[in-house]
């Protein structure tokens, strides 16, 4: 695995820098999460697989410097608090680049480190709000509407951060030193968001909210409901996907106004919605199977997991208890990225092992135990 | 207007760079799709469903020049002026410095779109694509391996090196191979058995291996000719050209699934999800050395009597294997699953039991307690109140089954108090109905309800007034042993435990039970051996497990429990040195170092 030997120390937190610890330990880095003592026993994480955790108190100073000792052999530590928490903690980037000038101090936060709402409260739908992209999405004349959290937490945030960490050790490589990497969610989304703003000048992007060729504007960019209740995807945007699509629909041979006159597409719109509401996903789906009309069936999760292109693919695992999870992508020939168990560790779980490599005696292990400093969790009897 | 037709048009011959930039997407979309030469002309190629020939075309396409053939149907140009045409108020979008921008060639745009479609084979950024199509790396990847190190030429004379009959002799035996038994195992096997370095080193085994590992492009068990390397194996393999055994294979097949879909309107592949939510199909060991054995059934028991769990467990599997409706079976089964230390399992064949039998009431007490030791309290109350409605002696007690009286699917498992209230009354109505002769089961169920609850002094009682008139149920002391620990009274659990264990020495629950109470007493070496010996137990299945020699039989039997409380155990007793071996699952290392017998 491409990160085999990778130690990271992952302060817990809420989906994004979850998501960016998953990413390394899918990948073979050696993810170690630092959990609350007081957590309760529902573990709202579940971004978490083979990953280890150790339940800490950082209220007590044995339990901050348990902590520093970790980030004092680790490569990457990972921490989502605002500004000035892990300062405050004694865990801030002096401190820990002054024990260890290695270490990539990767801070994932919505607002960054630094500016005026740096301190301030806030979600995905915010961040995306302040961006600006967030205007952007949506059906004509209806609010915005996010994609759910995917866009600011996941891409902005877990996955910008990650390339931020790679390319911090990547550069140590060089400098033999570690740095700090300043994560911000708005800044990911703002840059991920390059080609809407750098499109402006070419004119796709003319009319308001849900009125353009790639927002729901077009009739054919857009989705459009079957007779069975489920969807269909269109995207025919290229002439010959356009002219598939109308052949496939039944409706090549009429006189229709040209694909781009956008003044008719609300007309368009409401044509094609009459004409897929006529049939079935299924029979849609085999209308166009066939054909390159850029046509696809909106499948659900279980829908996605069953179909044969992703299996062929193995882009899930399937548990023994009936559920799956996402593999990891992409795919390296060489190094590809291992799951491994996909067992999510309970809070506390290798509070005892991980303060073992951490040379700790029994008897320091005892104390600590006892003085609520750390937290072990237990197993059940079974009746 | 002005401004945008410059933009379009470009300016002296060069290729303005908006059709460079649609011809980006073009070559992306031929080359990512497999397709898209153009609407047309896959359309009339699908029609004679000759896949082959697409591909042919595809690969020539892109050999031709290092750049596609753009369809004279494409021109995103016009398409553009169309806009231009239809949208007049687009001129007063930004003037004159974008036609500077677009005449000049170095402006921001002209830096843009060269960024965007540098050639030749430009990594495609996923902003660009994700507008579009999905785009999938595999033709990309051919492509450039293709381009850098193949020409036509090497490309002859690796096929050249096939030409000789040694070659085509294991090429058949090969094809062989994938008619009988899958065309991934059989090439994880060629790649394997081919030894001779001069064959391992050629691009036709590097593709075996690749399809060996499950990366190769393989659909159904046919090798589609989606990359060169496949297309390769298919001329190789004779099959190239033969329309008819194209049709018969993959696309006759396919074509017959969608007729039979539209038919259906449904999706032939959602049926593999059919009861996916819940109820888990029981998963058979792989390798049961049992399975032949005559009145399994029977065996089962008598090997269940000696207290080898794991044995019992395959008697039962090849039981309902050779008799799938055996209600006996899966109840044997399902319970001796969960005495195994096998939740999962357990409840898998439980449900299966009571699909078979509504009424069997060991089936309903059994899943209650692998509910409540699941933390699945809402589930572990409906098996309960199952257990009475099926139940002649209290039916009239409750009006209804579980099902009906939760009448929703759970959402949560965490458990409703007034449901929990409810159940606790009726059992407690049932316990009064004779008072002078107390009905053990009762008292278990009320055990049962009191340990979901938390309150495990009442739990106590329960079992322990249960013992009155079981004092042999080695079960029984089990539950009694749990609900002790499960409220910190672990000296009195190992009591309870070390009854159940005479009773039954081979009881695999209760033994990891004990192990867990030795944590918790900080008798962290003894609770290692009894977890180790739990694991040992669970993987021996005796008898003809000797004979099979290796260690694999029963791997499959070990729980994960057991795995990662001993993990605990070895890391208190300050054995980091053991985890990698503990993660490796190497028992016998362990069993070694803990100075225990592997016999």
């Amino acid at each position: 695995m491409a990160l085999r030997g990778l130690r990271v120390v992952e302060m817990a937190g809420l989906a994004p820098a979850p998501l960016a610890g998953m990413i390394l330990a899918d990948f073979g880095a050696s993810v170690i999460r630092v959990d609350k003592t007081n957590q309760p026993s529902v573990v709202l994480d579940t971004l978490a697989r083979n990953k280890r955790s150790i339940a800490v108190n950082l209220k007590q100073r044995a339990g901050v410097e348990i902590v520093q000792d970790l980030c004092t052999t680790a490569d990457v530590l990972l921490e989502p608090y605002r500004p000035g928490v892990m300062e405050k903690l004694g865990l801030g980037p002096q401190v820990c680049l002054a024990r260890n000038p290695r270490l990539v101090y990767a801070r994932l936060t919505g607002f960054g480190q630094t500016g005026s709402l740096a301190h301030r409260a806030g979600h995905d739908i915010n961040y995306l709000a302040i961006s600006g992209v967030l205007s952007m999405l949506g059906r004509k004349e209806s609010n915005p509407v996010p994609p759910i959290n995917l866009l600011a937490d996941f891409a902005g945030g877990s996955l910008v951060c990650v390339v931020g960490i790679l390319m911090a050790l990547l550069e140590r490589t060089f400098s033999n030193k570690g740095q700090v990497v300043d994560s911000a969610m708005v800044d990911g989304v703002a840059y991920l968001s390059s080609f809407l703003l750098n499109t402006q000048k070419i004119g796709i992007w003319t009319g308001d909210r849900g009125s353009n060729m790639l927002d729901s504007g077009a009739h054919f960019y857009d989705t459009y409901r079957t007779s069975d209740g489920k969807y269909m995807s269109v995207g025919a945007l290229e002439p010959q996907f356009y002219q598939a699509l109308l052949e496939g629909l039944g409706i090549s041979d009429e006189d229709l106004p040209p694909q781009m006159d956008y003044t008719t597409w609300p007309s368009m719109k409401e044509r094609f919605g009459a004409l897929f509401a006529t049939k079935t996903q299924a029979q849609w789906t085999a209308i166009f199977r066939d054909v390159d009309a850029c046509v696809e069936p909106v499948l659900s999760m279980e829908e996605a997991a069953a179909h044969p292109h992703n299996r062929q693919r193995s882009i899930h695992m399937h548990h023994r208890e009936g559920n799956f999870e996402s593999m990891p992508a992409p795919k390296l020939d060489r190094t590809p990225a291992s799951p491994g168990s996909f067992a999510q560790p309970e809070v506390g779980q290798h509070t005892v092992e991980i303060l073992k490599e951490l040379n700790c005696s029994n008897k320091v292990v005892e104390e600590l135990l006892a003085s609520n400093t750390v937290f072990q969790s237990k197993s059940r009897a079974n009746l | 207007m002005a401004a945008l037709r410059e933009l379009v048009e470009g300016e002296c011959g060069a290729a303005n760079p908006l059709v460079q930039w649609s011809d980006h997407f073009q070559q992306q979309k031929s080359l990512s799709q497999g397709g898209g030469v153009g609407g047309d002309r896959l359309r009339e190629i699908a029609r004679h469903r000759d896949p082959g020939q697409l591909e042919n075309e595809l690969v020539a396409e892109f050999l031709g020049n290092g750049r596609p053939a753009v369809p004279q149907t494409f021109n995103m140009s016009s398409l553009l002026a169309e806009v231009q045409q239809q949208q007049p108020h687009i001129s007063t979008l930004s003037p004159s410095p974008l036609s500077h921008h677009a005449t000049t060639q170095d402006s921001s745009v002209r830096e843009w779109v060269d960024e965007f479609a540098p050639p030749p084979h430009p990594p495609l950024s996923s902003s660009s694509s994700s507008h579009l199509t999905t785009v999938s790396s595999v033709p990309e990847s051919w492509a450039q391996e293709y381009s850098h190190d193949q020409t036509d030429k090497q490309a002859h004379d690796w096929s050249q090196q096939f030409a000789p009959s040694e070659d085509e002799k294991w090429a058949e035996e090969f094809r062989d191979q994938v008619e009988s038994k899958g065309l991934v195992a059989a090439a994880k096997e060629m790649s394997e058995a081919v030894t001779d370095p001069k064959i391992q080193a050629t691009e036709f085994m590097d593709f075996v291996r690749k399809l060996g590992k499950g990366e190769g492009a393989v659909e159904g068990d046919e090798v589609k000719g989606k990359t060169t390397d496949a297309k390769w194996v298919g001329e190789y393999l004779g099959t190239e050209g033969e329309e008819e055994e194209e049709e018969a294979g993959y696309w006759g097949q396919l074509e017959k699934e969608w007729q039979e879909l539209s038919k259906q309107n449904t999706h032939p592949w959602l049926d593999d999800f059919a009861g996916f939510s819940e109820q888990k199909d029981y998963q058979f060991s792989e390798d049961n050395h049992l399975k032949e054995v005559e009145n399994a059934l029977e065996e089962g028991k008598r090997r269940l009597s000696e207290g080898d769990l794991p044995s019992a467990v395959l008697l039962f599997e090849a039981e309902v294997q050779r008799n799938p409706d055996s209600i006996e079976g899966w109840q044997y089964l399902g319970i001796t699953q969960a005495n195994n230390e096998q939740e999962h399992a357990a409840i898998a064949a439980l449900h299966r039991c009571l699909q078979l039998s509504p009424s069997n009431l060991s089936a309903h007490l059994a899943l209650a307690v692998s509910y409540t030791n699941e933390s699945q309290h809402n589930r572990a109350l409906e098996s309960l109140r199952n257990w009475l409605y099926h139940n002649p002696k209290y039916r009239h007690l409750a009006p209804e089954s579980g099902v009906a009286a939760a009448g929703k699917p759970h959402l949560s498992s965490f458990m409703a108090p007034q449901e929990h209230k409810d159940v606790c009354d009726l059992f407690l109505k049932a316990a009064q109905t004779s008072p002078e002769t107390l009905d053990p089961d009762i008292q278990v169920c009320l055990g049962v309800l009191y340990n979901l609850s938390n309150e495990f002094d009442k739990a106590v009682d329960c079992f322990t007034a249960a013992l009155q008139t079981r004092p042999d149920d080695a079960l029984l002391w089990n539950k009694l042993g749990a609900t002790l620990a499960n409220s910190s009274r672990s000296e009195e659990a190992v009591h309870a435990y070390r009854q159940a264990l005479a009773h039954m020495p081979g009881f695999t629950r209760c033994r990891y039970n004990l192990g867990i109470s030795c944590i918790n007493l900080r008798a962290y070496q003894e609770g290692a051996e009894h977890f180790l010996t739990a694991l040992n137990h669970q993987r021996q299945a005796t008898g003809t497990a000797e004979t099979v020699g290796e260690a694999k039989v029963g791997v499959a039997q070990m729980s994960e429990t057991i795995w990662s409380t001993l993990r605990l155990a070895v890391s208190f007793l300050g054995r980091s040195s053991l985890i990698p071996i503990l993660e490796a699952r190497n028992l016998d290392t362990l069993l070694a170092e803990f100075g225990l017998a592997t016999k």
